[in-house]
C-alpha cells in the first residue's frame, strides 16, 4: 500500500521546480465564458421576464435572482427578482419618478411587489402562460393584472436566431388604451397617493377595462436581442403631470448580452423618449467563483483479524491513559481540517466525538472528515462511529456511522447514497459521561475592529441613508455555554440623522433611528451577557441580559424544543425590554413592555422554511408573524415575511402592515474557498412601530438546525469530500 | 431635495480607509464577525492573483525522469488546463492521485471513477460492466454519474454506451513508446446529450496508457496519460 505524498516528491527532485512547476493544479478557478446554464428569458423595465414595459408569459428558471434598473423619462425602476418556485415569480421594486409633483412630493418614490404565477409551460405547440399582479400591494401607482402567453420560434422563415411572440390581455394600468370592454366589472378604484397602501388591494384585481396587447423579441444570436411591441399602458398620470408625451403606442428596443450575467438595453418609447436598462440575473446554483475543496486523507483499512490479530486487541480500553493518547492524535488532524474537538469518548467497540465545524459550509463534510480521521486514528476494535456536531457548546445532534461502512464504500457508484442507508441520526445527550475533553476548549476570546455601514432605505426623500464608521467588537467565551460579547462603534459619516422624524402614533420603538444617529457619534451598540445549554436531548434553552440591541436593553429567556429527527421545532421566548437612551450608552428611557412569542418552525420538503412567531410586540401590540423562505444546501436563501397586529393600518402609517424580504449570502459562493459565513440582509419597504420584534443575539433555532438530520442529509452528498 | 452626507471632515473619510486598510481581528477562538470576513475576502485577492501569475514549467522527459515517479497528465480541453498528478494511496484496484493544488483523481483499472477538488466534481460513478465492455471492445454497458451540482447536492446521470475496436496505435509519450489497441465507446444518456470516450490499452500490459473520458455535464472530457519515467 504505497502512499507517497507530494512532500516526497519535492525531495526526490531536489529542487521546489518541478513541483513548482505544477503549481497551478487543476484548480478550475476561472469561470467560464457561457457556460451551459439553462438559458434564461430577457426582463422588461418592470424586472420580469417581458419585452420593454410589457409582461410575457415566460419564467425564469428556478431560483433565478435577477436585479433590473430601468430608465426613461425621469422615472426609474429598480426591482429584485426571485423565482421562487418552477411557476412563481415575486418581485420587490423600488421606484423614483422625477418631477411628477404628486401627493405633496416633487420626486415620487414608492415602492411595489409583483407576482406572476405561470399556468402553463410552454410545448412543442402549447405556449408558455402566466397570470400576473403587477404592484398589488402598495400605493398602486403601477397597479395592472394581465394574462400573457408567449411562443418561442427557432429560426423562423430562414432567419437566424429566435423569436419569441407574445400576445395578451391587460387591465388597469395595462388597460389604459385600446380596451374591448370590462369582463369582470367596471368597479375599480383609482389611484389615490393619500392612501397609506400596504395590503393588497383584492377588490381591484381583474376589475375595470380589458386591453390586449403584444409583442415580438428577436434574438439574433447569443448576445443581440431585438424587441418591439404594442404598449397598453397610456401613462395617464405621468403625462398629465407633464413628465413626457405619448406620442405612440409602439415601444422599440435593442439588448446587448455583456457577460454571461449582464445585459444591456437601450429603447426609444412612446414615439417620444429614449430609454436604457441594465439587468443582471444569477443563480445561486452557478457561483461567481467555482468552490473548490482540497480533497482529503484517504481512509485507512483495517487488517484483518487473521493477518494481525493484535491489532484488534481490546486491552487499550481498560486504560483511561489511552483515551488522552488518542485524543491528542485526533486533535491536530482534525484542527488542520478546520475542525475543533472538544471532546472524546472511546470503549473498545463504540467511540463517541464530539466536534466543532468551523470551516465548511455544510456541516456533512465536517462529519465525514471527522469520520476519516476516526478510521485513521482509532484501533480496531472500535466498530461503530459516533459523532456529535456542536455549535457555541450547544449540542445539535449525533450521527451514527458504522466503520465497516466507511471503509467499503468510498468508491462505489453513489457512494454518498449507501452510505445514507447505513447511517442513524439520534438526538445528542447534553454530555458525554466519561468523555476525554482538550483541556484549552475555554476560555476563548474574540475581538475585531474594522469597518462598518450601517443602511437605512426608502425614506421618501433620500432612497439609501448610511452610517459609516469603525466598529469595535469582542467575544468572551468564559466557560462553556457562557459568553460575554460588545460592540462600541465610532461614526465617521453619514446621513441619517438628517432623515426625516417619526410621526408615528405608536411608541417610537423602531422609528426613532433619526434621533439615536443624531445624538451620539459613539453608540454602544450592544454589550451582554448569554448562558445556553441543552436540558435534556431534545431542549435547549438560553438566557441574554444586557445592552441588547441598539434602542433596547433587558433580559430575553427562550427555550427550544427541536429533536434531531424532526422536521417541526417549537419555541417559546419571553422579554423584558426597555427603550435605551439616545446617547446609546448604559441609561435607560421610561418606556418598557414585556415581549414574548410561541413560535413554530417547520422543514417543508427540501427547499422551505416555514415560521409562526405569534405573541406581544415592543409597541404592546399583539398578533403574528408569518415567514417564508427558500434555503438552498449551498447557503443561500431568500424569504419573505409579513406580522398583522392588532394594529390598525391607520395607526400603523405607511405601508398598513409590517412586511418586507430576506436575503442571505454565502460567503463562500463569492470566495470560492470554504467558509461557513453568511451574510443577511432584511430589506422593509417601510420601517414603522407595528410587529416590531426585540433583536436578541444569538436565538437558538438558527444555532441549532445546521447539524441536524434535515441539513446532513440535504447535503450528504458531501460527506466523501 | 437631496441631503448631502454629512462632513464630519476628511479625518472621517481617512479614518474609514485606514480602518478598511488594517482591519484586524484576533483571539483564541473562531471569529464569525464581519470584519474577518473582509479579512478573508482580502487574502483571497492576494493568493488568486498569485495564482494567475505563475507560469507553469514545460514538461519533458528530463522533467519526469528527475521526478522519478510515474505521473498522470491530466488534459482538461473545455477549460484549457493541464494537472500532474501523483499516485497517493491505493486500495485495492482502487488508485487516487493527487495533485498540488489538492486535487483528488480516482482511478479504477483506468477508468476514472470520481474526483475531488477539481469543482463540479464527478463524486463516483458504476464501473463493473463498463470495465468489462472496455476489455471485450464489444456491446453495450449501462453507466450512472454521480455529479455534484452547485447546490451541495448530486444529480444522477444515467448513459447507455455501445463499444467498438478502432484497431492498433502506437503512441509516443514524451519520447517513449507504447502499442496500443484503440477501444471507443459512444455514450448517450437518458435526456439525450451525446459524447464519446476513447480507450488506449497498452498490449503489453493491459493498462490504459491513454483515454479521454467524459467526466460531468460542465467539465466536459479529460484527456489522461500515463507518463513513466524511463526506469520504469
Amino acid at each position: 500500500m504505497a502512499k507517497q505524498g507530494i512532500m516526497t516528491a519535492l525531495i526526490l527532485a531536489g529542487a521546489l521546480g518541478p513541483a513548482a512547476a505544477f503549481a497551478q493544479g487543476l484548480n478550475l478557478n476561472r469561470p467560464l465564458r457561457f457556460p451551459e446554464t439553462p438559458s434564461t428569458p430577457s426582463l422588461n423595465f418592470y424586472g420580469l421576464p417581458g419585452l420593454v414595459d410589457l409582461p410575457s408569459g415566460e419564467a425564469m428558471p428556478d431560483g433565478q435572482l435577477g436585479v433590473t434598473v430601468s430608465h426613461f423619462a425621469g422615472q426609474t425602476r429598480t426591482t429584485l427578482t426571485f423565482q421562487a418556485l418552477p411557476r412563481v415569480t415575486a418581485a420587490f421594486r423600488y421606484i423614483g419618478l422625477q418631477d411628477i409633483n404628486i401627493g405633496g412630493f416633487e420626486t415620487y418614490r414608492d415602492r411595489s411587489f409583483d407576482v406572476r404565477f405561470q399556468l402553463l409551460r410552454e410545448g412543442d405547440y402549447v405556449p408558455a402562460v402566466s397570470v400576473g399582479l403587477q404592484d398589488f400591494a402598495g400605493t398602486g401607482i403601477y397597479a395592472a393584472e394581465y394574462v400573457a402567453a408567449t411562443k418561442n420560434f427557432d429560426r423562423p422563415f430562414g432567419l437566424s436566431g429566435r423569436v419569441k411572440v407574445t400576445a395578451g390581455l391587460g387591465w388597469g394600468r395595462l388597460a389604459g388604451v385600446g380596451d374591448i370592454g370590462a369582463p369582470f366589472g367596471s368597479d375599480r378604484p383609482g389611484f389615490d397617493p393619500a392612501d397609506n397602501g400596504g395590503s393588497p388591494a383584492t377588490d381591484q384585481w381583474f376589475r375595470g377595462p380589458a386591453a390586449p396587447f403584444a409583442g415580438i423579441e428577436w434574438l439574433v444570436n447569443d448576445r443581440l436581442g431585438i424587441k418591439a411591441e404594442y404598449s397598453t399602458d397610456a401613462y395617464v398620470l405621468e403625462t398629465r403631470q407633464g413628465v413626457f408625451e405619448r406620442d405612440s403606442r409602439l415601444n422599440f428596443g435593442i439588448e446587448y448580452q455583456y457577460s454571461d450575467r449582464l445585459r444591456l438595453g437601450g429603447y426609444w418609447l412612446y414615439g417620444s423618449e429614449i430609454g436604457v436598462s441594465a439587468q443582471v440575473q444569477f443563480n445561486p446554483r452557478r457561483p461567481a467563483t467555482p468552490k473548490v475543496l482540497s480533497g482529503p486523507r484517504p481512509i485507512i483499512e483495517r487488517p484483518s483479524r487473521a493477518s494481525n490479530p493484535q491489532a484488534w486487541s481490546t486491552d487499550w480500553a481498560a486504560s483511561q491513559a489511552s483515551q488522552g493518547v488518542i485524543r491528542d492524535a485526533m486533535a491536530p488532524e482534525l484542527a488542520e481540517q478546520g475542525i475543533r474537538l472538544i471532546a472524546l469518548s472511546a470503549s473498545a467497540s463504540q467511540a463517541e466525538l464530539r466536534i466543532q465545524n468551523n470551516r465548511y459550509r455544510n456541516t456533512s463534510v465536517a462529519v465525514g472528515r471527522a469520520a476519516r480521521t476516526m478510521a485513521r486514528v482509532l484501533p480496531a476494535s472500535v466498530e461503530t462511529f459516533r459523532i456529535t456536531t456542536m455549535q457555541n457548546d450547544l449540542p445539535q445532534g449525533t450521527v451514527v456511522i458504522q466503520r465497516a461502512a466507511l471503509e467499503r464504500l468510498e468508491f462505489e457508484p453513489d457512494s454518498s447514497g449507501q452510505l445514507l442507508a447505513r447511517t442513524r441520526f439520534e438526538s445528542a445527550q447534553p454530555d458525554l459521561p466519561g468523555a476525554s475533553i482538550l483541556p484549552d476548549t475555554h476560555p476563548k476570546f474574540n475581538w475585531s475592529i474594522g469597518p462598518y455601514l450601517s443602511p437605512s432605505y426608502f425614506d421618501p426623500d433620500e432612497p439609501i441613508r448610511a452610517d459609516a464608521g469603525i466598529a469595535a467588537e469582542f467575544r468572551y467565551r468564559f466557560a462553556p455555554g457562557w459568553l460575554v460579547a460588545g460592540e462600541v462603534r465610532a461614526r465617521a459619516l453619514g446621513n441619517i440623522e438628517n432623515g426625516r422624524l417619526s410621526n408615528s402614533v405608536l411608541p417610537r420603538v423602531r422609528t426613532d433611528g433619526v434621533l439615536y444617529a443624531a445624538e451620539t457619534d459613539f453608540p454602544i451598540e450592544n454589550l451582554y451577557i448569554a448562558h445556553q445549554w441543552k436540558p435534556s436531548e431534545n431542549t435547549f434553552a438560553r438566557v441574554t441580559a444586557g445592552y441588547l440591541e441598539s434602542f433596547f436593553g433587558g433580559v430575553s429567556a427562550e427555550l427550544l424544543w427541536k429533536p434531531n429527527t424532526s422536521r417541526l421545532a417549537l419555541g417559546v421566548e419571553a422579554n423584558y425590554a426597555r427603550q435605551r437612551d439616545f446617547d446609546q450608552l448604559f441609561g435607560f428611557q421610561d418606556y418598557d413592555v414585556l415581549t414574548g412569542h410561541v413560535s413554530a418552525y417547520y422543514e417543508l420538503g427540501d427547499d422551505y422554511l416555514v415560521q409562526v412567531d405569534a405573541g406581544r410586540y415592543l409597541a404592546g401590540d399583539h398578533g403574528a408573524t408569518f415567514t417564508l423562505t427558500r434555503e438552498f444546501t449551498n447557503g443561500w436563501r431568500v424569504g419573505g415575511f409579513f406580522t398583522l397586529t392588532d394594529v390598525s393600518s391607520e395607526e400603523f402609517g405607511e405601508g398598513s402592515f409590517d412586511k418586507g424580504i430576506s436575503l442571505t449570502i454565502p460567503v463562500d459562493w463569492l470566495l470560492g474557498r470554504p467558509s461557513n459565513r453568511t451574510t443577511t440582509t432584511s430589506i422593509r419597504p417601510v420601517r414603522r412601530d407595528g410587529g416590531a420584534r426585540l433583536s436578541v443575539p444569538g436565538r437558538l433555532y438558527e444555532q441549532v438546525r445546521d447539524g441536524q438530520q434535515n441539513a446532513l442529509v440535504e447535503s450528504w452528498s458531501r460527506v466523501w469530500e | 431635495m437631496t441631503s448631502p452626507l454629512r462632513t464630519i471632515s476628511r479625518m472621517g473619510i481617512a479614518a474609514l480607509i485606514t480602518a478598511l486598510l488594517v482591519a484586524c481581528s484576533g483571539g483564541t477562538g473562531q471569529n464569525q464577525s464581519q470584519v474577518a470576513a473582509l479579512i478573508q475576502i482580502r487574502e483571497v485577492i492576494k493568493t488568486n492573483r498569485e495564482i494567475k501569475n505563475a507560469k507553469p514549467r514545460e514538461v519533458t522527459r528530463e522533467v519526469i525522469d528527475q521526478i522519478g515517479q510515474t505521473l498522470v497528465e491530466v488534459e482538461v480541453p473545455r477549460r484549457d488546463l493541464t494537472g500532474y498528478f501523483f499516485l497517493d494511496s491505493v486500495r485495492g484496484p482502487v488508485q487516487v492521485w493527487v495533485d498540488s493544488s489538492g486535487a483528488h483523481l480516482v482511478l479504477r483499472e483506468g477508468l476514472v471513477t470520481g474526483t475531488r477538488g477539481v469543482g463540479d466534481d464527478l463524486k463516483s460513478s458504476s464501473y463493473a460492466s463498463t470495465l468489462e465492455a472496455i476489455k471485450r471492445g464489444s456491446g453495450t454497458s449501462r453507466r450512472q454519474y454521480f455529479v455534484a451540482n452547485g447546490l451541495g447536492q448530486q444529480d444522477q446521470i444515467n448513459a447507455t454506451c455501445t463499444y467498438s475496436m478502432l484497431g492498433a496505435e502506437t503512441l509516443s509519450i514524451y519520447g517513449l513508446t507504447h502499442a496500443t489497441r484503440k477501444v471507443r465507446e459512444s455514450c448517450r444518456t437518458d435526456s439525450g446529450q451525446e459524447f464519446q470516450n476513447t480507450y488506449w490499452i497498452e498490449t503489453s500490459s493491459g493498462l490504459v496508457r491513454q483515454s479521454s473520458q467524459w467526466i460531468s455535464p460542465q467539465i466536459g472530457h479529460f484527456d489522461l496519460r500515463i507518463l513513466n519515467t524511463s526506469q520504469s
